[in-house]
């Protein structure tokens, strides 16, 4: 399930979505001309809301890189194939071309864990997941079911 | 940044990071960021007072 996805059925409950991209705005809006997202989106480029509410950030783990490779064939529902080559399949079919800048923001964001938060009218959190949190690794890139999401949403 | 509307000094968030992700019942931290998918600005205290919000927080473009 995508996030887009989620974010339209909240929307039927009066619940807005909100995302936040860690790049800078100029870049973020060459990215999503060509994929609009379906909900606003704040470019932070320093990671201060990902600090601010506690996302955990680390130096890369060595077996980071085969997790990123293991979401990319569950992304792409591909077999599992000792050569590899499903991240950048995946990156082939996003038609989108990492550059000198997301390069340098990895290097200074190093292993940044994304999560999300659902926070009732007044401001105060209610439900919170976080990335890898209950999976390990396994956990990477992989979002919340929308059961899980809309349950939260009705109990607020 | 050309085309780009930035916040002023106190518009970001305003809250230090922590070492341990928000648990459910603690207030979450304000934040207004330039937009991402258009021009002007994303904040959270938009939302205050009239709808829950989903904040999802990714990484880069990496």
């Amino acid at each position: 399930m995508q996030l887009g996805q989620i974010a339209q059925k909240l929307e039927a409950m009066g619940v807005k979505t909100l995302g936040v991209v860690a790049t800078d705005a100029e870049r973020a809006r060459l990215y999503f001309r060509f994929r609009r997202p379906r909900m606003p989106v704040g470019a932070d480029p320093d990671l201060t809301t990902h600090r601010a509410y506690g996302l955990p950030n680390m130096p890369p783990p060595p077996e980071m890189w085969d997790a990123v490779e293991r979401a990319a064939v569950r992304e792409l529902k591909l077999p599992e194939s000792p050569t590899g080559g499903a991240y950048q399949q995946l990156a082939h079919f996003d038609a989108y071309q990492v550059t000198t800048a997301d390069n340098a923001d990895f290097e200074r964001h190093q292993a940044q864990l994304a999560g999300q938060f659902l926070i009732d009218r007044e401001g105060i959190v209610r439900w919170v997941n976080v990335e890898c949190a209950r999976e390990g690794l396994d956990g990477i890139d992989r979002l919340p079911s929308d059961v899980e999401v809309l349950g939260a949403a009705r109990a607020l | 940044m050309p085309g780009t509307s930035v916040p002023q000094n106190g518009d970001r968030v305003t809250t230090n990071g922590r070492s341990t992700p928000l648990a459910p019942g603690e207030p979450a931290p304000d934040f207004t960021l330039p937009a991402a998918h258009g021009d002007g600005t994303v904040s959270l205290t938009d939302y205050r007072g009239r709808n829950p919000v989903l904040l999802a927080l990714f990484r880069g473009l990496y």
